[in-house]
């Protein structure tokens, strides 16, 4: 419960908001931790809200079985650790409370993958991530700028961050942070996911921090930057999306829709996800 | 968009000279100058989504010229590349190859791999009228000098170097001059090549077209561009259906009730003695009046007013804007901003439109579009007969039944999307310049699509009216009217004789609308009609070209829920509405 306490805390912008908090992540807890105790009710639980969610996170973070996971905020049913171990991954998740620790390990070794999955105590905002190729961080983990920060700094470059910002209804619980643009250390991809949330991938960029990087898709309108780098994509180099190419953009359109580069006077259309592969070196906003 | 085309391996032995180039660079002009044909021409990429074959004469010789789909590498990532590729590998006789003169160096990345193949090729450095107003001074002598081969400065649209340019072919390939290659055949060798090329031969200087720039710019903005959107796609129905209105009534229907069909009258009542025979001909069902009444009256004038609008649309350059501007809503429904090409084509034409889906960049895309396109899309005709049937009635009733076509095509996108499995693919499409749409273009293209209507569309109707008239003659319709009459009476609430155009509708779909002028019905009875006629099976031809495009079971599937939802969402509207007529 000290995890909802500190949250109520953080959260403080109002008595009702944090009430409805306190309430849900007690809810939350509770399902986990009859979850972990009832392995049938865990997994059939794990189906409905994260195997598929996962999944696809993995996917657009472009990791691969094999890999070196960090997950902060495993709970009393670690589900990320244990569908990220399930599907060949190296896991270690962490937990500030003892009893969520306990119950997690209970649940692992149960369901015999307690060679790949380790458990431990600790709190996010001193790990070291130093050996990671991934951290994921929960959607309940609090204080998560600080956390965030903390990954990010430790990260090897080129590692991948994900958490998950609330949307919808949530959003007026939950805390968003979108402030992925200002750590201002790699590009940055999102997705909506189903029950009110939305994954962010990190990438920690390949570049010292002087040169400042940013992708395609934090570029501001009218902002311009030099390409530095662009995905394996047939069509970006033919449309002039090539590293030393001058880019601006030009729009960003409504509802999630693409971002509009232009290279050397011609306009192409992207999405907002292949913009966020494309980094860029910032440049002074030009006049049109 | 699918023209009379010859199979080129049909005729191995004959000369082929390819005409390769990125898309949205005028191949299609090029060819419909060279051979006098006429293909779809338009300002988006991937307006030829077939390769196209046509006669080229030069001198005593004549050559098979094959319009190559629009390409930017010869990597062979997806299906238009590969089909140029395996072509460029058939041993052409020549090629031209069309370089952008807009776009240089990505036009140059291509052109070198067009001449790492080994054949005798032409440069025709086309759009450069653009090119200059854009302020881009190319050297294309230059150009020439360094890949010692003939480039001819060309604006496909107005013929200028086209004369040029077929000369320097012909002497091209008589002399079967083969390009000499001096770079790496790497991908990364190839960009700097072209990039050194282009640095070499190209000067920019300042644009003198900045106010069309600026405009391009604005309309793309989310603001006010959404804004402009809704006021384009507005003013583009209203013209719709204005002009057409306008011709229907002060043109058309005076030149055939008032001076045609009473011709036609006379001439039979004078030939035939009144019976069957004069009844087929020209009695209720008479096909000499209602079959030249309803194609040229009805159908016809929406057909001239939605092609003009259309071409405008098509050729301007803002159809992809509209794409971009609404590519995030319709991501919602499992479309992509390129899918509004297709679906403003299925307005027109199911046909195009299921055609132009090949452009689209996955499968799970295509089958949703054209899905979309047979159950809630009206193709113009049908739209043409909304018009007279409801729109001179209630213009409330003719917009609910858009309301219901838009909620449909929001609700089927949607189910489509969820059920369809397959990868989802990033966006990503060129924004062509703005371009004010040539009169000459847009004047050719309504000319060709009325020409395509009279041959394709009224000569169906016609026989499908003939048709009619012998089975109302006969007294089979009302035989049948009485089988369907559960049916269409008890469960839709219509007259037993509207079972008749669900059998016409069959043929064409404006069929399953227009009879119901003739029966006075109610504004309900009308708005059910309409709405069972919206999304009742496609057309025949819609049906071969499914089965063709995809595979027959998906054919059947469209015909089975087509005939369940129109007959199912009917009688529903049919019980509300008479629920709420009693309140």
């Amino acid at each position: 419960m000290e995890k909802a306490e500190r949250a109520c805390k953080l959260a403080g912008t109002g008595i009702i908001q944090s009430t409805l908090l306190f309430i849900l992540v007690w809810f939350i807890k509770g399902l986990e931790y009859l979850g972990s105790r009832w392995i049938l009710l865990g997994h059939f639980y794990g189906q409905l809200f994260y195997s598929k969610m996962i999944e696809t996170e993995a996917k657009l973070a472009g990791l691969k079985p094999g890999m070196k996971v960090l997950h902060i905020g495993s709970g009393h049913l670690p589900l990320t650790a244990f569908c990220l171990g399930s599907w060949g991954y190296e896991v270690e998740a962490l937990d500030n409370d003892l009893q969520a620790v306990s119950s997690g390990k209970n649940m692992i070794e149960s369901s015999g993958l307690g060679s790949r999955i380790k458990i431990k105590q600790g709190d996010g905002t001193e790990v070291n991530c130093s050996d990671f190729d991934a951290v994921w961080i929960s959607l309940h983990v609090f204080p998560k700028e600080e956390v965030l920060r903390r990954v990010i700094s430790t990260l090897k470059e080129g590692g991948k961050v994900i958490y998950r910002n609330p949307r919808g209804l949530l959003k007026y619980l939950y805390p968003r942070m979108d402030s992925s643009e200002d750590m201002g250390r790699g590009s940055c991809q999102k997705m909506k996911q189903s029950m009110g949330k939305e994954t962010v991938v990190l990438q920690k960029c390949p570049l010292g921090e002087e040169e400042n990087p940013l992708t395609l898709c934090c570029l501001r309108k009218d902002q311009e930057g030099i390409i530095h780098y662009v995905p394996d994509n047939p069509l970006l180099a033919p449309l002039g999306l090539r590293p030393g190419k001058k880019v601006r953009v030009c729009a960003r359109e409504c509802f999630g829709g693409p971002v509009i580069a232009e290279v050397e006077r011609r306009r192409v259309a992207l999405d907002r996800l292949l913009a966020g592969e494309i980094i860029v070196k910032k440049g002074e906003p030009g006049a049109l | 968009m699918h023209c009379k085309e010859t199979q080129p391996s049909i005729m191995p032995d004959q000369s082929k000279i390819l005409l390769i180039g990125p898309p949205n660079v005028g191949k299609s002009a090029f060819f419909n100058r060279f051979t006098g044909m006429n293909v779809s021409v338009a300002n988006y990429s991937g307006t030829t989504v077939d390769y196209t074959a046509g006669k080229l004469d030069m001198g005593d010789k004549s050559f098979l010229l094959i319009d190559v789909p629009g390409t930017y590498t010869l990597d062979a990532t997806n299906e238009a590349e590969r089909v140029a590729v395996e072509m460029l590998r058939g041993k052409p006789t020549g090629v031209i190859c069309v370089v952008d003169a807009n776009n240089l160096e990505s036009s140059l990345y291509l052109l070198l791999q067009v001449l790492e193949q080994g054949l005798p090729v032409v440069i025709a450095l086309n759009r450069f009228d653009l090119a200059r107003e854009k302020g881009y001074d190319i050297d294309h002598a230059r150009l020439a000098k360094e890949l010692n081969v003939p480039v001819i400065p060309t604006v496909a649209v107005t013929g200028q170097g086209m004369d040029r340019l077929k000369e320097n072919l012909k002497e091209t390939i008589e002399k079967g001059d083969i390009p000499s290659l001096d770079w790496g055949i790497e991908s990364d060798a190839r960009w700097e090549k072209a990039e050194t090329l282009a640095g070499r031969v190209q000067k920019i200087g300042t644009s003198s077209l900045l106010t069309r720039q600026k405009l391009g710019q604005w309309l793309i903005q989310p603001w006010p561009g959404l804004l402009m959107a809704f006021l384009v796609l507005f003013l583009v129905l209203a013209s719709v259906v204005g002009i057409g209105m306008g011709l229907r009534r002060f043109i058309l229907l005076p030149l055939f009730r008032g001076a045609i069909i009473p011709q036609i009258i006379w001439l039979v009542e004078y030939m035939l003695p009144a019976g069957l025979w004069q009844n087929i001909l020209i009695g209720e069902y008479g096909f000499l009046v209602k079959g030249l009444e309803w194609p040229f009256t009805l159908v016809l004038p929406y057909v001239i007013s939605f092609y003009g609008a259309l071409s405008v649309l098509e050729d301007s350059g803002y159809l992809p804007r509209l794409g971009a501007l609404l590519d995030g809503l319709l991501n919602r429904i499992g479309l992509q901003g390129s899918s509004i090409i297709p679906l403003l084509l299925g307005f027109g034409c199911g046909i195009p439109g299921v055609l132009a889906t090949r452009n689209l960049s996955s499968p799970k895309e295509r089958i949703i579009v054209s899905s979309i396109i047979c159950l809630t899309v009206p193709c113009i005709s049908q739209t043409g007969a909304f018009i007279s049937l409801l729109a001179e009635r209630s213009i409330a009733v003719f917009l609910a039944v858009f309301v219901v076509a838009g909620i449909a095509l929001v609700i089927s996108g949607l189910i489509l999307d969820r059920r369809i499995k397959g990868p989802k693919l990033q966006t990503l499409m060129e924004i062509p310049d703005l371009l004010v749409p040539s009169k000459e273009v847009v004047f050719k293209k309504v000319w060709l699509r009325v020409k395509h209507f009279i041959m394709d569309g009224a000569l169906p109707m016609m026989v499908a009216v003939a048709l009619a008239a012998l089975l109302y003659e006969t007294g089979l319709m009302a035989a049948w009217g009485r089988l369907l009459s559960p049916l269409v009476t008890g469960w839709l609430g219509l007259p037993e004789e509207a079972a008749v155009p669900l059998v016409l509708g069959i043929l064409r779909r404006e069929l399953t609308v227009i009879p119901l002028m003739e029966m006075n019905l109610s504004l309900l009875q009308l708005f059910v009609g309409a709405v069972v006629a919206l999304f009742y099976v496609p057309c025949v031809a819609m049906i071969a070209i499914l089965a063709k495009e995809f595979r027959l079971h998906m054919a059947f599937a469209v015909l089975a829920v087509t005939t369940i939802i129109s007959f199912l969402a009917g009688g529903i509207f049919f019980r509300l509405g008479s629920f709420f007529l009693t309140l």
